[in-house]
Formats: structure tokens, C-alpha cells, sequence
């Protein structure tokens, strides 16, 4: 019990610490800044810079609390409970999910990964039906795409952009608006 | 109230495409209310890109279908499972789940639903007549009275979410900090861009408030939770309730809506603070009839829903009238405004009198109807509750990481969103509030802006802040709004006062 809030309380110094950092990323940043035209008699440091102090302060009044002892209540769970030891393998299997659906998205298109990302995530949640759960995603994703790209025609990839040999100097030229 | 507008209004309301969007928003609404897990603030992010293709009133009006039909759903969840469908119902949970155990589900769920609607109608009405006025005061004010506000609301929400006032703070700062990336319109430098190109336009909001609420709450599920285990009272059949149930109502609801439309008016973060005064109150009233409360007492369900609807309502007046977000919900809809390149605020009420007086309208005709999908169709609302929580936070993903895709048909967003959700995350495990964050990204470019303008017109003078009236007492009404609760705990502590 005493190791388990001593981890706890290690997890929380580092939070902050973190945020402490980025204070100093706003802070630094606000430095470098190179105003190249300024109109008016505020220019773009001003609120940064605030912000930046304000921040660094604050967080730096966090670690002093948090080391006197001061913890963080952690928010409850819907439809569910809390625990607090965190639960590695669920959780790694959704960031997995969401990174492979971030990479793959635009190469295999929606109605592939839709399905794969939403099958992975209940399953990781505990959803135990196999067969039925890949019905579900199956389903819901197909709805989804339809809905999306003919109901409110916004675009979804269909994906396998591959397979249409691409003209290699229109690939160039959308390349370069960025 | 200006009545030829408001008939105008109601007229524009009545069109089919209008009414249509409404009773899609009153659905939504109640379903987001229904569904543990997703709040109003989410629904509407996620549906943010049908602003891409849909007119601005029928957007607006599903949109504000949605703030108010989640107030009323979330009481269905409350009574029949032991858990809020969103943060407003958190006090209704407390009597209603007891009600529901003692076989007076249907009581509970009825009073829950006519709270809501006379809340909401009273509301409403103090919204038509209360709006333009306080319009009509923003034209007169200047831009240092704006920034006053606006720093009011970061305070009152920073020090009232939360557990301490300096995470609140955080949280805020955070956000401001955030809200700082991409291009300074005014000077064209860069900041916190880190020469990626991609993130010169700043972060979009639908990603943010997407990852924050749905990403960042089921890596949290899939990291400190365990699902499953929870009981579902039984309820089928119609809600109903007896003349006892009426009589002991009508005089919560009255004092929920009393309570909830000034503390949406001004910033208090949301629905938790006055649903939980509500609730205070009536179980301070009860004491001297009868000893029902911790055992399902009807008073404690009919104050606080009541107290949800008048607050959502209340909300609706700073937005409207100043274009000022007093809750994430609100601010969510101050970015819906904004996609349609509709500055809300006062002149609303001269540039658009009709789009905002059809909503105004809407609103009513909206009440009514999640009135009649509510109260006789509760049972029907119920059977969502079977929905496996792993299904339900899968979906929640899904549509969230669709809706940050299709804003700029880019992956980049999905990869922002999933370490913007981390940090949700971490706040969450660590005790920090996520509203101050969200309204610090929406409010603070808009805050640098009056800041500026308020010292360009007094040639660089930082006096020009604190030269009207108006701004001093907004800034003694913030100073007493972070204090007093402190005082009052402080003297209850050293035993000054009982």
C-alpha cells in the first residue's frame, strides 16, 4: 500500500514536472520569437509570454504541493469502476489501434480500417463475442462511410490509391502545397 | 422581447428543413444523453463538420436540440443505472437511482422529464426577453469591458472546476498556451509552430475537443478502468406519476430553473454547480417534512433536472447576446458559429435577427419535443442502456477520429488527436478539470484580440483596462468569486461560523 501511493505520487510528480517543462517550451519559444512587422502597440510576445510566466508558476506551486503531499483524485469511470493500477494491455492494444488507423487510414481506406480500429478497441475493452462483435464493426463502418460520403458528402478514403497508376508529376505538384 | 422578430422567427422555425434538423438534434441529444461516456460538448465536436454542408440555421438549431436534449436523456441513465449520462446528472443519480430501487422508476423518470421541460420553457422565455437587452448593452461596451469578461470567465471556471484552484488554473493556461500555436494574424509571426508547417493554422478545435472528451477518455477507460458490473434498475412501460409526485415537484422545479438560468448566465463551468445547489437545497427543505432523502426522495430528482435545463438555457444568453462561452458545451457552439464565419455576440441581434431569433424559437418548439420523446417514450430510451459498454466506447473512437479526419481530409489530425488525447488522459488520472482547457484554446485568441484593441485605442496605456465602471466591478466580482468560497471554508474550518 505505502509502495503503491509512493508510485503513485512518483507518477504525479513527473506529470507535472512535464507540465512545468512545457511552460519553459512557451517561455523559450516566446524569446526566439522574431517580430518581423509589428503593428500596434501590442505585438505577439506579449500574451505568450504571460501565459508562459503564469504557467511556470503555477506548475512550479504543483511539485512544491505535490511534494508536501497532495494528490490528484482520479475521475470515476461510466459504466464501470476505477482501479488504480493502470491496466497495460488494453490500453497498449488501443493506442495501437488508433496509431495503425492514423498510419494505414489513407493506403487501405475506411471501410477496411473502420472495421479493424472498432473491432480492436471493444475487443481490448473487453468485448468478448468474437463473431458478433466483427458483424457490429462491419456494420457500423459501412453505415458510417455511406453516411459520411453520400449523406453529408464529406470525404472518407475509399483507399487502394495504388492500384490506379497515379501520373507521377500530379503526385509532385500536390506534394509541394505544403 | 422584440415580438415582430420573435413571430418572424417562429415562422422561419416552422419550415420542414427546420424543424427537421430540430427533431434530429432532439434525438441526438437524447440518445448523447442516454449514452454513458459522451456529453453534449462531444456530440456536437463530432458533428461539427456537417457545418461544411449544412445552412446555418438548421445547423444551429440541431446544434442547440443537442445542448438541450442531452440535459433531458441524462436522467434516464441516472435513475436506471447507477451512474450520470453526463455531468449534469451526477445530483440525480444520488435519489433517483434509489427511487428506481424502491420500484419508482417511472415517478423519478417523469418528474425528471417535466422538470426539464417547464425549465426549459421558463428559461427560454427569460432568454428571448433577456438577450436582446444585454445585446443592446454589448454594443455599448468597449473592448477593455469585453476583455474583463472574458477574463471573468477564465477565473470563474478555473477556480470553480476542480479540485484545487491552482490545477484549475492549469488547466486553463494550458489551454491559452494552446490556444497561442499557428499564425499571429495580426504581426504574421509564428508561435510554438515549431517550423511544422501543418500546425501554422493553429490546431483545429473539432480535433481538440475530439481527442480531449472521446480519445482521451477511453484511453483512460483502457487504462484505469474495468468495465462491467454495473446493476440496471428494470424499467418498461410508461412513466407516470401520482398527485403526491406532482405536488411535491412543482415547487423544486421552480426553484431548479431559479437556481440553474443565473448560474448559466454567468461563467460557472457548467451544469455541476447548480445542479449540485439545487440539490443541496431541496435536501435542506425536505429536512422539516420528512427524512426521505438519501432513500429516494422526489424533491432531490426534480430540483437538479430542472437546474440542468434552465442552466443549458442560461448558457445560451452570454452566447447569443456576447458571444462569451460560459461552459465547454457553449463554447463548442461559439466554434459552430464561427465555421459559418457567424460572429455571435451583440450584433448578432441587427445582422442576423432572423437566423438568431428562428433559434431562439427553436428552442421552444425543440423543448416541446423532447417533452413528447421523453416522457412517454422513457422505457424506449432505456433499452439503449443494453449496449455493452466495450461496443459503446469503440464507437465513440470511431466517430472521433472520423470526425478529425474529415475537417481536412488528413491524417496529420489523427496523429494530433492521439497525443492530445494522451494528455486528456493524463489529466484525468491526475485530478484536472477539462473544461477551463477547452474554453482557455476557444476564448483566449478572441481575449488577445480585445486586449489589443482596448490598448491600441488608449495609444498603449495598460490603464485603459480598468477605465470604465463596467470593467472594475467585473474584476471585484471575479476577486469575489475566487475568494468567498475560500473565506466561507476557511471560517466553517476555524469554526467562526456553522
Amino acid at each position: 500500500m505505502i509502495l503503491n501511493s509512493a508510485k503513485e505520487a512518483k507518477g504525479e510528480l513527473v506529470f507535472t514536472s512535464f507540465l512545468f517543462a512545457l511552460s519553459i517550451v512557451v517561455l523559450v519559444d516566446t524569446i526566439n520569437l522574431t517580430e518581423s512587422n509589428v503593428v500596434g502597440f501590442v505585438g505577439p510576445k506579449v500574451f505568450p509570454f504571460a501565459i508562459g510566466i503564469a504557467l511556470f508558476v503555477l506548475s512550479g506551486l504543483q511539485i512544491v504541493s505535490v511534494l508536501r503531499g497532495e494528490r490528484g483524485t482520479p475521475e470515476g469511470v461510466e459504466g464501470g469502476q476505477q482501479v488504480d493500477k493502470p491496466v497495460w494491455r488494453p490500453f497498449i492494444q488501443v493506442v495501437i489501434a488508433v496509431i495503425a488507423y492514423a498510419a494505414l487510414i489513407d493506403l487501405l481506406g475506411f471501410l477496411i480500417m473502420g472495421p479493424v480500429l472498432f473491432f480492436t478497441i471493444a475487443h481490448a475493452l473487453g468485448a468478448t463475442k468474437k463473431l458478433k462483435l466483427a458483424i457490429v464493426s462491419i456494420v457500423l463502418a459501412v453505415v458510417v462511410f455511406f453516411g459520411f460520403t453520400q449523406g453529408l458528402r464529406l470525404y472518407l478514403p475509399l483507399g487502394f490509391d495504388f492500384i490506379n497508376q497515379v501520373d507521377p508529376s500530379v503526385e509532385e505538384d500536390s506534394g509541394e502545397t505544403w | 422581447m422584440d415580438l415582430a422578430n420573435f413571430l418572424a422567427g417562429f415562422s422561419a422555425s416552422l419550415t420542414w428543413t427546420n424543424l427537421g434538423f430540430g427533431l434530429l438534434g432532439t434525438i441526438l441529444g437524447t440518445l448523447v444523453g442516454v449514452l454513458p461516456g459522451i456529453g453534449p460538448a462531444l456530440a456536437i465536436s463530432l458533428l461539427l463538420p456537417v457545418t461544411l454542408v449544412v445552412e446555418p440555421t438548421a445547423a444551429l438549431i440541431m446544434f442547440a436540440a443537442i445542448y438541450y436534449g442531452t440535459m433531458f436523456g441524462g436522467s434516464t441513465t441516472s435513475i436506471l443505472l447507477n451512474a450520470p449520462g453526463e455531468s449534469g446528472s451526477v445530483m440525480t443519480t444520488l435519489e433517483g437511482n434509489k427511487m428506481a430501487r424502491n420500484g419508482r422508476a417511472g415517478a423519478a423518470l417523469a418528474t425528471a422529464a417535466i422538470g426539464s421541460f417547464v425549465a426549459g420553457a421558463i428559461a427560454t422565455g427569460i432568454l428571448a426577453v433577456a438577450a436582446p437587452t444585454i445585446a443592446w448593452i454589448g454594443i455599448r461596451m468597449t473592448p477593455a469591458d469585453f476583455f474583463a469578461l472574458m477574463v471573468l470567465a477564465f477565473g470563474a471556471v478555473g477556480s470553480i472546476m476542480g479540485q484545487s484552484l491552482k490545477r484549475g488554473l492549469i488547466s486553463l493556461f494550458m489551454g491559452l498556451a494552446i490556444g497561442l500555436i499557428g499564425l499571429d494574424l495580426q504581426s504574421g509571426s509564428q508561435r510554438l509552430t515549431f517550423e511544422i508547417p501543418r500546425l501554422t493554422d493553429g490546431i483545429e478545435t473539432v480535433v481538440l475537443i475530439v481527442s480531449l472528451f472521446a480519445l482521451g477518455e477511453v484511453l483512460y477507460v483502457a487504462l484505469y478502468g474495468r468495465l462491467g458490473g454495473v446493476k440496471r434498475n428494470e424499467f418498461t412501460g410508461f412513466a407516470t406519476m401520482t398527485k403526491n409526485d406532482w405536488k411535491r415537484s412543482w415547487k423544486p422545479w421552480l426553484r431548479g430553473t431559479a437556481i440553474g438560468f443565473p448560474t448559466g448566465v454567468l461563467p460557472a463551468g457548467g451544469s455541476e454547480l447548480p445542479t449540485f445547489l439545487s440539490y443541496s437545497l431541496e435536501k435542506k427543505l425536505a429536512k422539516k417534512k420528512h427524512d426521505e432523502f438519501g432513500n429516494g426522495a422526489i424533491e432531490g430528482v426534480a430540483g437538479p433536472e430542472a437546474a440542468n435545463n434552465a442552466n443549458a438555457a442560461g448558457a445560451m444568453v452570454p452566447l447569443l447576446a456576447l458571444g462569451i462561452p460560459t461552459s465547454a458545451t457553449a463554447a463548442v457552439l461559439l466554434v459552430a458559429f464561427q465555421q459559418f464565419n457567424i460572429s455571435a455576440g451583440p450584433l448578432l441581434f441587427t445582422d442576423q435577427p432572423l437566423l438568431v431569433w428562428t433559434l431562439i424559437a427553436s428552442l421552444f418548439i425543440g423543448n416541446l419535443l423532447l417533452l413528447v420523446i421523453n416522457w412517454p417514450l422513457a422505457g424506449v430510451w432505456a433499452q439503449l442502456l443494453r449496449i455493452p459498454a466495450p461496443y459503446l466506447y469503440a464507437g465513440i473512437i470511431t466517430f472521433a477520429l472520423v470526425g478529425a479526419y474529415v475537417i481536412n481530409s488528413a491524417n496529420f489530425d489523427i496523429w494530433i488527436a492521439l497525443v492530445i488525447g494522451v494528455l486528456g488522459l493524463l489529466f484525468r488520472r491526475f485530478g484536472y478539470p477539462i473544461t477551463p482547457l477547452i474554453l482557455g484554446v476557444i476564448l483566449g485568441p478572441m481575449a488577445e484580440q480585445e486586449f489589443r484593441r482596448a490598448l491600441q485605442g488608449a495609444a498603449g496605456d495598460p490603464a485603459v483596462l480598468v477605465s470604465t465602471p463596467f470593467t472594475i466591478a467585473v474584476y471585484i466580482l471575479l476577486f469575489l468569486v475566487i475568494t468567498a468560497p475560500r473565506l466561507y471554508s476557511w471560517l466553517k474550518k476555524t469554526g467562526k461560523i456553522k
